[in-house]
């Protein structure tokens, strides 16, 4: 007799456990899945060195290619769309009166300028922002495994961007800024543009409000 | 009846006792490795362990999938490789490892504290493999000053080497039989050391973390894919008397409450780490060794 409740003890126990189990998973990895779509593409970012100068004398600044510590493990055209993207982002903050790119490969020369030949001269007697920085880390993650959510899967990348004094070379910032893409529908493209923003949030962030960078050397969504 | 609710009774008491058990054990593990309990050192930590390595279990290595395995699917801390410059020259000839203190490139969002834990966990780790003869914390290395240092002796011959390039030199006279066979000898010793693998060499690697969150283990436990334990290092291993840089790699470990014994399990992001750090290392001696 003992037995048999014993047996239908654990039988009941088992099935229960199995089941609660399976609606739980259910139950909790629908609002993570959901909330993950909405809330997937996450930034993180270290003040390295914050920025306490007042910065809004620079009108100019000279936009250097990332230098690629990922070598061959990072797509040539992410690292094409990554410096495109910052460009194109800081052009579009619309605060800089003179930009100029600078090729990575090629320091000394200037690729294009945003001012004809004579002005370029006027450019350089004013103050100038150097943006430099590396690309530090990069996996395009694996997206089959993020729709069973297993494993290590997400993308990532993550850059080190410095502001620096044309002039005497000194360092006026630094920031590390990761970006996470930890979404089922979005792409490497979509974070690579994403940290693009991020870098030209921070150099309008520190051009324009130093105060504001001083605050919190930490931001982590997370 | 009531002797069947008793016995009932206690193996339900023997069931629980096990289980609590476990999970004593498992908080036990984690505690060994944590440093937690390690005494307190200044800046400078160096404390050489030579306890003697022993490779024989290597044979029988077999590598870790730190992306998704079962042990990472019912404790978490998984870990992700990317091998940006590949393992060169042959690790078999290591036998002792250096590792300098954790490089900041979160700011202050690596605390002291946070770095002497991760390098006394990989210090640990790396003992308890014995893999090497000693492993060795150390504060920083500079490559470029092996390097130099290396130049340097080798633009200053020694006076025996200025001395055999003369007797090579085609406008050297013959000589006597016994000059001939002290030739022949040095010849020989020279293409010996030319050949011979450095036997006792020494790896640094140097550890530069470019992403980090400590996680919070309240937040795992929302069903909101928050609170995240998350380490990310690139890893430079250099051979110490060169300064030649023999490897680079990306570990990055994480561990976010989706696993089995969710927000309860012991790992976190550093634990993936270890783990991959340690698996990579291992793998290319074995398969030096081998």
């Amino acid at each position: 007799m003992a037995k048999k409740i014993l047996l239908l003890t654990i039988t009941l126990a088992t099935i229960a456990g199995g089941t609660g189990c399976s609606l739980r998973s259910v139950a909790t990895s629908v609002p993570s899945r959901v909330f993950r779509e909405v809330h997937g593409l996450r930034v993180r970012s270290y003040q390295m060195t914050p920025v306490t100068n007042d910065l809004r004398q620079y009108k100019a600044i000279e936009i250097h290619k990332l230098n690629n510590l990922m070598i061959d493990e990072i797509p040539a055209r992410s690292v094409e769309q990554l410096n495109v993207g910052i460009v194109k982002q800081i052009r579009a903050l619309n605060y800089f009166d003179h930009i100029a790119v600078i090729d990575g490969a090629n320091d000394s020369q200037e690729k294009q300028a945003d001012q004809p030949g004579e002005e370029i001269t006027d450019a350089m007697l004013q103050p100038t922002l150097v943006l430099e920085g590396y690309i530090d880390d990069f996996t395009p993650g694996i997206p089959k495994l993020r729709y069973i959510e297993q494993g290590n899967n997400h993308a990532i990348l993550t850059v080190r961007i410095m502001v620096i004094d044309k002039l005497t070379a000194r360092v006026l910032g630094r920031m590390n800024i990761t970006v996470e893409n930890t979404r089922i529908t979005s792409n490497v493209e979509r974070m690579v543009g994403k940290s693009a923003e991020e870098v030209a949030r921070y150099v309008r962030r520190s051009a324009a409000h130093p105060s504001e960078t001083k605050e919190a050397y930490a931001s982590v969504q997370n | 009846m009531q002797a069947s609710k008793i016995k009932m009774t206690k193996r339900i008491k023997q069931i629980l006792f096990l289980l609590i058990a476990i999970a004593f054990s498992a908080r036990a593990a984690s505690a060994r490795q944590s440093p937690s309990d390690q005494p307190k050192q200044g800046a400078v930590e160096r404390v050489a362990v030579a306890r003697g390595e022993n490779r024989e279990s290597l044979k029988r290595y077999k590598s870790e999938n730190g992306i998704l395995s079962a042990k990472t699917v019912i404790l978490g801390g998984e870990f992700r490789v990317t091998t940006v410059i590949p393992f060169k020259g042959n690790f078999a000839g290591y036998h002792h490892l250096e590792i300098a203190k954790p490089v900041s490139l979160v700011g202050k969002a690596l605390t002291p504290d946070e770095a002497r834990r991760q390098i006394a966990k990989f210090k640990s780790q790396f003992e308890s493999r014995r893999l090497f003869e000693t492993v060795v914390g150390i504060d920083s290395y500079d490559p470029t000053t092996a390097s130099r240092h290396k130049q340097s002796s080798a633009n200053a011959p020694s006076e025996k080497s200025v001395e055999a390039d003369r007797a090579e030199s085609p406008d050297a006279p013959i000589g006597s039989f016994d000059d001939l066979v002290a030739r022949d000898k040095r010849r020989a010793l020279g293409e010996d050391a030319g050949q011979r693998p450095a036997a006792d060499k020494t790896l640094v690697v140097v550890i530069e973390v470019i992403d980090y969150a400590k996680g919070s283990r309240w937040k795992q436990a929302l069903p909101l894919d928050l609170g995240k334990s998350i380490l990310t290092v690139r890893l430079r291993y250099y051979e110490k008397s060169t300064g030649e840089e023999v490897g680079r790699q990306i570990i990055s470990g994480q561990s976010d409450g989706s696993s089995l014994l969710g927000p309860l399990s012991p790992r976190d992001g550093l634990s993936g780490v270890a783990d991959g750090f340690i698996d990579q290392v291992t793998r290319r001696v074995a398969a030096s060794e081998k």
